[in-house]
């Protein structure tokens, strides 16, 4: 059996490298006659359409002989080897592969010439040589018939008759071995037998579709064909065929599906649709009388329904447009029939959502722009890129065909430079958060409105540029408008107030770099009407202003030393002042120090039309759920730094200006806290005590919406009030800022607090939001405590600088005599022994008295935070008290006779160095209780000591007489 | 339940004549300590019914040395009621007295209920200042006046109980304005001044 086996083989084989040899000798002849002849030929142009196509078939050509001669080489080595065992030696699969991608290889080139009309081409150019040698090309011809055909015809016999010849002779060769081993199942060549039939339908069906299209280019008229005909496009469906119509009325247009495009002709307008931008749907349309399908084709800028007049018509043709678009997306045709793919199973429809380019042409936006990315129903969907020619350039998400998600956009300009939008986009306009860097080197980061800048916005120049400028506030329709801060090196001036078309309109104020700070209303950038100007001396001019600084109408000034002069000004501040008007003097100190202290922004510039715009994307932030996706779009200004605008996709985005709005110091801790939780989280809160927890977390957290607000919070706040505006005249509104901020927030959080909370808490609701309230401002102060206490310092400091003379007065003396100056009862002097004489006694006392009450205090400078600065005063007292009773063995409690000396004691030997900013702070912003209250007292007592320390007896050092 | 009254109750007098020793035995019968925190002898409280309300007396105790004077209006103001304390035993403690009056009259809260207290009235035999002069001034002043023992907790309770009686009943509007008081509060003054 087995012997028989190999006989066979053995038999196959030898056939095999006979016909290879036969058809290797035959492709030798047509290379030496007839290829070698029309390549080297000098009557053809090597740069025309038809040769280019000639010259890539006689490539496949050789490529097709080169692998036919090795195969059969080694077919027959192995026979000589006597190797031939099985069926794979013979016709192996791997080598049916081959054949199959040489032959496609070459029919698809052999079929680009036919269509582009080749041969005739060919063969007329060449007409005088075959005139002579048209013997050596019937010699091919096996057919007698052919004698009379064209050298046209005969080139196209003789350059693929062979080869489909050679096919045949392969299918003959294993038909014959595969019937002799029927009962043996021998799926190797079964298989290679199936690969050899696909192919010559695949063959005879890329021929037919040659011939049509040649056909069809011929018949449409030279000038439609130069549009139309490529090598490679083949017509695919005729409305000439089948019938089908733009119109209910046929016959007027011509429909022409092709592999990669559909054709309306209609007169002379040819209309083409890019397979890969179609798409296809049968829509049943219910008329008056009669129901019919028709198809919908839908392109990026067309729509056109599709009438037939059989059903059948229109399914063959909704089949047809679909298996061309499908082929036409993955760049393959079906193989070996279309609309089977190459796994034979029914293949599905093109898919809605699909990859393309596409270049609009119809005006609007997008007139002349290539777009290539995702589509679905004919509209940009997705990702892409739109390139304009004018040279903008959108890269970004795309929905229903407009810009929509997150997106930068390139703007250039003659001069060019670039505008870089990285934005979010809605419906093909800028809309909420996004980042501008403009050409003229500044960046935009903020919120923008149909396009335009609106809302919280800071408008900066980048780092390193002279004449840098700052603003940041609000926007509307593209200009400055509302409350806004603009900090100007170049004027070397802040303005913090109101503006209107990007110019300063309404209440403002400015601060110079000197520390002159005037405000008033202004109008058209410029200070008008009624207003204040404080120089750094503590003068204060009230009156009329023309101009900036010009002093010009009634008005009145005073000076520090008490002289005021109320009358008629002109001329310009510092620039020699000119008055008609009387002069007066008063030795009222208080004159002077309300001028001091007098603070800005007060009653022109309420807190609530400051910063609202700040949590107005929050809040709505919130009510639309709040939702992942959509947190960079609403709360883009609140991440971290301004770094990058979104860290997960960075290589969309270069880094805008390096600009952190969190220094080192207060950089929150990172804890891992997913957005979306944070409502269900807070909700859940039952107590204050765990809401005091969870607010800590939050808003410490840089990932929380609640710590993200604070960013912005600290960012405005700093913008005001560091730098230039770090004036003592700014304190007011700085603490009313940050109650504000404070409120705010827990406007917000009041909202997600949980019914049941307010049910179970015994006081009521107002109660509950004043406490989370003093909650909220006691954990977010140490956000803005470098600011704020900044400003304390600067308006505490001429009570401060009295304090502390006073201070290193008291430094002198020993603490005996500390002690003995201040009427400390000398039983409750901490001293070790109590039965020596009162002359040696004095040296026994320790080095400082009360350390550790001293210690304690001293505390009140390491935190921010005023809860924790006024613990610090309950313990220092609680220590004063510890000490004495361990100096009398007993308990013992303090009347104010000994608790105040004490108290001076211990805080003048603790030297704090601005106790008296310390103290204010405290008791501005901590929520005291009531009036009287225990909180109350102890922060009086601290107070009475700063106030006693001030006094001119010490200060002067009038105690001479206890050194 | 009856609506608590808070009442800043500020203490003054001269060094010794017992201030706190009035408070402390004012307080010391008292039960609620727990409740409120105290520092010393120098914040106290005690609450005390009177009529239909209770009032809760926060006690602020202040230096009696001379050269502390100047600090005391930084206690006393917004008090609702001032006791001065004089020692029956010493005449310069109720020329002291008098200064208080008059700087309390000058600076002092508008409507402050004064109390003049004349303590260790256990030790009548050394006494210096007649009752009577003290009870006259008093009344020229239109002031409440009693005189204590502290030691043997004489009239101690009934000078609160008299000043007590002398605290204006609230509106009850004022109540309602009492509860959202702490919202509105601490506007900011334009001018600050140091004080």
């Amino acid at each position: 059996m087995s012997f028989i086996k190999e006989q066979t083989w053995l038999k196959a084989a030898e056939d095999l490298v006979k016909t290879d040899k036969a058809f290797l000798q035959y492709l030798k002849d047509i290379n030496i006659s007839v290829l070698r002849h029309l390549i080297d030929s000098d009557v053809l142009d090597k740069s025309q359409i038809q040769m280019r196509q000639l010259l890539q078939m006689n490539g496949r050509f050789h490529a097709l002989w080169i692998c036919t001669e090795d195969k059969c080489k080694h077919l027959q080595k192995l026979m000589n080897q006597g190797r031939i065992l099985s069926s794979h030696d013979v016709f192996p699969v791997s080598h049916m592969e081959t054949i199959k991608e040489l032959y496609m290889q070459y029919f698809s080139s052999f079929t680009n010439v036919v269509v582009i009309g080749g041969f005739d081409y060919i063969s007329k150019k060449t007409s005088n040589y075959w005139k002579e040698n048209m013997g050596s090309l019937r010699n091919f011809l096996k057919s007698a018939e052919t004698s009379e055909s064209s050298v046209s015809i005969s080139l196209f016999r003789i350059l693929h008759e062979c080869f489909r010849e050679q096919i045949n002779q392969y299918t003959f060769i294993l038909t014959l071995l595969s019937k002799d081993f029927h009962q043996i199942a021998d799926n190797e060549l079964n298989e290679s037998l199936r690969g050899l039939m696909d192919l010559k339908i695949y063959i005879s069906q890329v021929l037919d579709e040659a011939a049509l299209t040649r056909d069809l280019w011929k018949s449409l008229g030279t000038k439609l064909t130069e549009i139309l005909c490529t090598p490679e496009r083949r017509l695919r469906e005729d409305s000439k065929n089948i019938p089908i119509s733009l119109s209910e009325r046929f016959g007027h247009s011509r429909i022409l599906l092709c592999d990669d495009i559909l054709i309306h002709i209609q007169g002379s307008d040819i209309h083409c649709y890019d397979l890969t931008t179609l798409w296809i749907e049968v829509i049943t349309k219910d008329n008056m009388d009669t129901c019919r399908n028709i198809l919908k084709v839908i392109t990026p800028e067309d729509q056109l329904t599709f009438y037939t007049q059989q059903p059948h018509h229109q399914a063959v043709w909704h089949w047809k447009i679909s298996q061309a678009i499908r082929q036409c997306l993955v760049k393959s045709r079906d193989f070996p029939l279309w609309g089977k793919g190459s796994n034979g199973q029914s293949p599905e429809n093109p898919p809605a959502h699909r990859f393309a380019t596409y270049t609009f042409k119809n005006e609007g936006k997008f007139k002349n722009a290539v777009y290539e990315g995702d589509w679905n129903q004919g509209k940009p969907h997705g990702k892409g890129t739109m390139k304009w020619e004018d040279g903008r350039n959108y890269s970004g998400d795309f929905e229903s065909g407009l810009e929509h998600g997150f997106g930068v956009l390139l703007v250039r300009l003659l001069d060019a430079g670039y505008d870089c939008y990285k934005c979010h986009w809605s419906h093909g306009k800028k809309q909420r958060y996004g980042i501008c860097e403009y050409r003229n080197k500044t960046v935009y980061r903020g919120y923008f409105k149909d396009d335009l800048r609106h809302g919280f916005g800071i408008l900066e120049t980048c780092r390193g540029e002279s004449n840098s400028f700052r603003y940041v506030g609000n926007w509307m329709n593209d200009k400055r408008h509302g409350y806004g801060v603009m900090e100007s090196t170049e004027s070397g001036e802040l303005y913090i107030g109101m503006w209107q078309d990007d110019q300063r309109e309404g209440r403002g104020i400015v601060i110079t770099q000197s520390g002159l700070c005037y405000e008033g209303i202004f109008q058209q950038n410029k200070l008008t009407g009624k207003g204040i100007l404080l120089s750094e001396d503590n003068s204060l001019y009230e009156g009329e202003f023309m101009e900036d600084l010009q002093l010009k109408g009634k008005g009145k000034i005073t000076f520090p030393d008490g002289i005021s002069i109320e009358g008629t000004f002109s001329n310009t501040f510092g620039n020699g002042m000119q008055v008609q008007g009387v002069m007066k003097t008063t030795t009222d100190s208080d004159v002077a120090d309300e001028v001091a202290n007098l603070q800005l922004g007060v009653h022109g510039l309420p807190v609530l039309e400051r910063w609202p715009c700040i949590f107005d994307p929050y809040v709505e932030y919130l009510h639309s759920g709040s939702s992942d996706a959509m947190e960079e779009a609403y709360l883009g200004f609140h991440l971290e730094s301004g770094r990058s605008l979104r860290n997960k996709s960075s290589e969309r985005l270069a880094s805008p200006s390096d600009h952190s709005c969190v220094s080192c110091s207060r950089k929150p801790k990172e804890s891992h806290m997913k957005n979306s939780d944070f409502l269900k989280d807070l909700r859940q809160q039952q107590s204050l005590e765990q809401l005091q927890q969870y607010l800590e977390k939050s808003l410490q957290s840089s990932l929380h919406p609640l710590g993200k607000l604070l960013q912005t919070q600290i960012l405005v706040f700093q913008v005001t009030y560091s730098g230039i505006g770090a004036n003592k005249h700014l304190l007011s509104m700085a603490q009313n800022e940050v109650k504000y901020y404070a409120e705010k927030t827990t406007e917000l959080i009041m909202d997600y607090v949980p019914q049941l909370f307010h049910q179970n808490y015994e006081y009521g609701e107002s109660r509950i939001e004043m406490n989370i309230c003093s909650l909220v401002l006691n954990m977010i102060l140490p956000a803005f405590y470098p600011e704020l206490s900044m400003l304390y310092m600067l308006y505490h400091d001429k009570d401060n600088a009295l304090y502390w003379r006073g201070i290193l007065h008291l430094d002198l003396l020993s603490e005996i005599k500390l002690l003995e100056f201040l009427d400390v009862q000398r039983h409750l002097w901490p001293l070790k022994d109590l039965h020596l004489t009162s002359n040696q006694r004095y040296s026994l006392v320790h080095d400082q008295c009360f350390i550790s009450a001293i210690e304690c205090v001293q505390k009140i400078s390491t935190t921010a935070e005023p809860c924790k600065k006024l613990e610090t005063l309950f313990h220092t007292m609680g220590e004063i008290e510890k000490t004495v009773s361990m100096i009398l063995k007993r308990d013992y409690k303090l009347p104010m006779d000994d608790l105040l000396p004490l108290l001076i004691y211990v805080v003048s030997r603790a030297r704090i160095q601005h106790l008296g900013a310390e103290l204010h702070f405290i008791r501005d912003m901590m929520d005291l209780g009531l009036e009287g209250g225990i909180t109350d007292f102890l922060l009086t007592a601290f107070e009475s000591c700063y106030q006693h320390i001030q006094k001119q007896e010490i200060r002067q050092g009038r105690f001479m007489g206890f050194i | 339940e009856m609506a608590i009254r808070e009442l800043k109750v500020c203490l003054l007098g001269d060094t010794g004549v017992g201030k706190s020793s009035i408070v402390c035995r004012f307080v010391q019968d008292h039960f609620d300590h727990n409740i409120s925190p105290t520092i010393g002898a120098s914040f106290l409280t005690k609450t005390v019914p009177c009529g239909n309300e209770l009032h809760k007396f926060l006690i602020w105790d202040t230096a009696g040395q001379e050269r502390f004077h100047s600090l005391a209006p930084m206690y006393y103001r917004g008090s609702a009621a001032a006791v001065i304390v004089y020692d029956i035993t010493k005449l310069d403690s109720f020329q002291t007295l008098k200064k208080w009056v008059k700087e309390l009259k000058e600076h002092g809260p508008e409507d402050i209920v004064v109390a003049i207290a004349g303590n260790k009235n256990d030790l009548g035999d050394i006494r210096e200042v007649p009752m009577k002069e003290a009870k006259e001034f008093a009344e020229s002043i239109a002031a409440i006046f009693i005189e204590t023992s502290a030691r043997n907790a004489v009239n101690v309770e009934e000078l609160f109980q008299k000043i007590s009686r002398q605290i204006p009943p609230l509106d009850p509007q004022d109540v309602e304005s009492n509860e959202s008081f702490k919202l509105t509060r601490q506007p900011p003054p334009a001018y600050k001044r140091c004080c």
